[in-house]
């Protein structure tokens, strides 16, 4: 039976991405139900055999290119070129994160954009963070607890897939109902391949069998809370700590003292590390909802997990993990740890509990299946509701223009700075007038007005 | 398809000095057999929003594509103006406006020329598939360049059909058609006079690729054949780089001083040639010319 094509716009290995491991393991899953192809941004990223990878600026071209797309977006700047993709061409997006505002200031969004999905999200407290943006340029870790710019995307994609229904019910608090119709909840994956054993990866990474191991792993952001588990360890000299991961240059000093920093490793010498381990700590404060591709492997791997009791970890079963509470989390933290160090037997059993569970619900073909239900249930579905047109600053540049512009379609607003109004005059004489020397084609002028010291066009783009 | 490379090659032949641009990308049929043409687009509006996107990454010796910038389709272009044959080639009915000879890929119709006007209906390409282009030109000028075209059409080798005749004042034919499977050059091309999304220009030296970890080129349409494809390097070997064909990794091997491939372009617009390397192009790369055999 001939597959349908599908095009997932996603990074892939070997970008130091977790999002780019999921794409990479999701595909052959779908590759049962489609022709596949990824469409990227580094033309050397890696998909599995018998998917096609195709540079992004032409996957156009493709046969079947008009059919369906997958989007991955998370919030950081490796997804710039997805949410470009996105306005494009809509499809069937997974949000790996519903905040995304560190994924619009790294992209070089434009501030009013930003603003406009400040307002969207917190009419109610946008009022003192705007002021403190577009006065000082200050963003602060609360703007990206505050204000989540998913608005977008829930706008311009078919469906959505989250993964869990604490992050759809955080998307659905700032939304509401109606926009969030099409987003459905599918559980993160398992990673691909066999784990290796406990044994085989202590023997391999030099590691006594009965040394008390503790893994964290992946990039160790604030919200990874490595500092409760520093304070949880003072009590608990004897048992070793290993960072499976990068930590940030600020962050380094005071953990390297504690634990041993492994840096960004392969696949594979991940994969050992947290098979290794009596128990991968994978707390989260504050949560955005976001997954974690680290406690997917530490559950396929049978290793005992311990993550803080928040966000969609909060959804995993009683007898898969061990689930601390928020407040007073150090001490918990160092309570569990004592407890599993007398006990190791009942981090194996959390552990194959876990395991079961991963297997009955993040299993491939199982979370496959489940995409192509939402993929085929979208197909015919417009995008969701409509936002109000972006709001683009710029100065009266047609390079910067055009550059704005790209991949964006329907209704747009640009705000030009009339600081140089000798240019905008000179512009005006070119033939074709003002809108033919700054506007990329296609681009048509409904209406313009003078706005304080700026020039607001209203545009429709065409696609 | 058949008939761009013999139609460059009159026209090179015939009217020495002059200078062409290809109105017809995508499909870019002029764009590879006359080198120096500048690229460009009839109807950008019309186009595709992601293909008229990916266009819009090319620069051509630093000006973007024709037909995508207006003040800069206006500047000064001094290749363009002071030559006395300015040939456009154009899908779209039209003469272009300041060309002196437009070529109407696909040919303008039944309906005569309009006021002024001269038509010299061209009949060319592989005598199973000719193609008709009318190449459109002021009145006063028919009978001159229809003669040069004539004469030029002595480059027609063995087997070759070639004919023509002054229909009318305004109107004249010429045959020129090739016994199947056809002729068809090799193609040799500067890659500095090529559309890419290089920052830098390039010259005479070719383009510098020190550092880049990916090029896209737009060499223009190939006739629907496999083609033996050799990028030419100086400077440095080129490494270990990849090759890719309108976006997809093609097989590559390298050989002194260059990469060879094989490539079946599509019929229907001009592949896009990329060049990617995992950690940037090795110090002094400059890709020199194109080559490309069927």
């Amino acid at each position: 039976m001939d597959r349908p094509p599908l095009l997932m716009v996603s990074p892939l290995p070997p970008a130091r991405n977790g999002i780019a491991d999921y794409a990479a393991a999701l595909l052959p899953g779908l590759a049962a139900h489609y022709d596949c192809a990824a469409a990227v941004e580094d033309w050397l990223a890696e998909a599995p055999p018998g998917v096609r990878v195709v540079d992004l600026a032409l996957a156009h071209r493709l046969r079947g290119d008009e059919g369906r797309r997958l989007y991955q977006i998370g919030n950081n700047s490796g997804h710039g070129f997805v949410l470009q993709a996105l306005r494009a061409r809509p499809g069937v997006t997974t949000l790996h994160d519903p905040g995304l505002l560190h994924l619009y200031e790294s992209t070089g969004e434009d501030r009013a954009t930003i603003l406009a999905g400040m307002r969207h999200a917190a009419p109610g407290l946008t009022a003192t963070y705007a002021r403190h943006l577009r006065g000082q340029g200050v963003s602060t870790r609360a703007n990206h607890l505050l204000f989540d710019l998913a608005g977008e995307v829930l706008a311009r994609s078919r469906a959505v897939i989250v993964h869990s229904r604490f992050a759809k019910a955080r998307l659905r608090l700032t939304h509401g109902e109606a926009a969030i119709a099409h987003v459905e909840v599918i559980p993160h994956l398992l990673p691909p391949g066999r784990p290796p054993g406990r044994a085989e990866a202590r023997a391999r990474l030099g590691i006594g069998r009965e040394e008390f191991l503790l893994v964290t792993a992946g990039f160790a952001s604030l919200a990874k809370r490595l500092d409760w588990v520093l304070e949880a360890l003072e009590g608990l000299p004897a048992l070793r700590w290993v960072h499976a991961g990068e930590v940030p240059a600020a962050l380094a000093p005071r953990i390297g003292r504690r634990a041993h920093i492994t840096g960004h490793l392969p696949a594979d010498e991940f994969d050992a590390h947290i098979a290794a381990a009596d128990v991968l700590v994978n707390l989260r404060f504050p949560s955005s909802g976001e997954s974690s591709g680290s406690l997917a492997r530490a559950l396929a791997a049978g290793t005992c997990c311990i993550v803080s009791r928040t966000g969609a970890f909060a959804e995993l079963p009683g007898d898969a993990v061990i689930a601390l509470p928020l407040a007073g989390g150090a001490r918990a933290l160092a309570d569990a740890l004592a407890a599993l160090a007398a006990a190791p037997d009942r981090a194996h059993a959390i552990g194959a509990g876990g395991r079961a569970h991963a297997e009955a619900e993040m299993a491939l073909p199982a979370v496959a299946a489940r995409y192509r239900a939402v993929i085929e249930a979208a197909e015919d579905r417009p995008p969701g509701r409509s936002e109000p047109p972006p709001l683009l600053r710029l100065a009266a540049d047609r390079a910067l223009i055009a550059a704005a512009l790209a991949g964006r379609t329907g209704a747009c607003r640009l705000r030009l700075d009339l600081e140089d109004s000798d240019r905008l005059a000179m512009l005006s004489l070119a033939p074709g007038g003002l809108a033919a020397a700054l506007l990329p084609p296609g681009a048509e002028l409904r209406a313009a007005a003078l706005e304080g010291r700026g020039l607001v066009l209203d545009l429709q783009l065409p696609g | 398809m058949s008939a761009a490379p013999l139609l460059a090659a009159l026209f090179a032949r015939a009217l020495p000095g002059l200078a062409a641009r290809d109105l017809g990308l995508p499909l870019g049929a002029l764009l590879p057999w006359l080198p120096g043409t500048r690229a460009g687009i009839a109807d950008a509006a019309a186009l595709d929003p992601m293909e008229r996107a990916l266009l819009a990454r090319f620069r051509q010796q630093g000006l973007p594509l024709l037909g995508l910038d207006p003040v800069a389709d206006a500047a000064p272009d001094p290749a363009w103006e002071p030559a006395r044959d300015r040939l456009a080639w154009t899908p779209s009915g039209a003469p272009v406006p300041g060309a002196s000879l437009t070529l109407v890929a696909g040919g303008t119709g039944e309906a005569p020329p309009a006021e002024g006007l001269a038509r010299i209906l061209l009949l060319a390409g592989r005598d199973d598939a000719p193609e008709r282009h009318d190449l459109l030109l002021p009145e006063p000028r028919l009978a001159e360049t229809y003669e040069c075209l004539r004469a030029a059409a002595s480059l027609a080798g063995p087997g070759w059909q070639q004919g023509g005749r002054h229909l009318a004042p305004q109107q004249a034919s010429l045959l020129l058609l090739v016994p199947r499977p056809g002729h068809v050059l090799d193609l040799l091309v500067p890659a500095a006079v090529l559309p890419h999304d290089l920052p830098a220009p390039g010259g005479s030296e070719g383009l510098p690729l020190e550092g880049v970890r990916q090029l896209r080129l737009l060499p223009g349409a190939l006739p629907p054949l496999r083609w033996r494809l050799r990028l030419d390097f100086a400077g440095a070997e080129p490494g270990p780089a990849a090759v890719f064909l309108d976006g997809l990794r093609i097989p590559a091997r390298s050989v002194p001083g260059g990469l060879v491939a094989s490539i079946d372009p599509p019929a229907d617009r001009a592949p896009v040639l990329g060049l990617a390397w995992r950690d940037g192009a090795p110090p002094g790369l400059r890709l020199v010319t194109l080559e490309a055999r069927p």
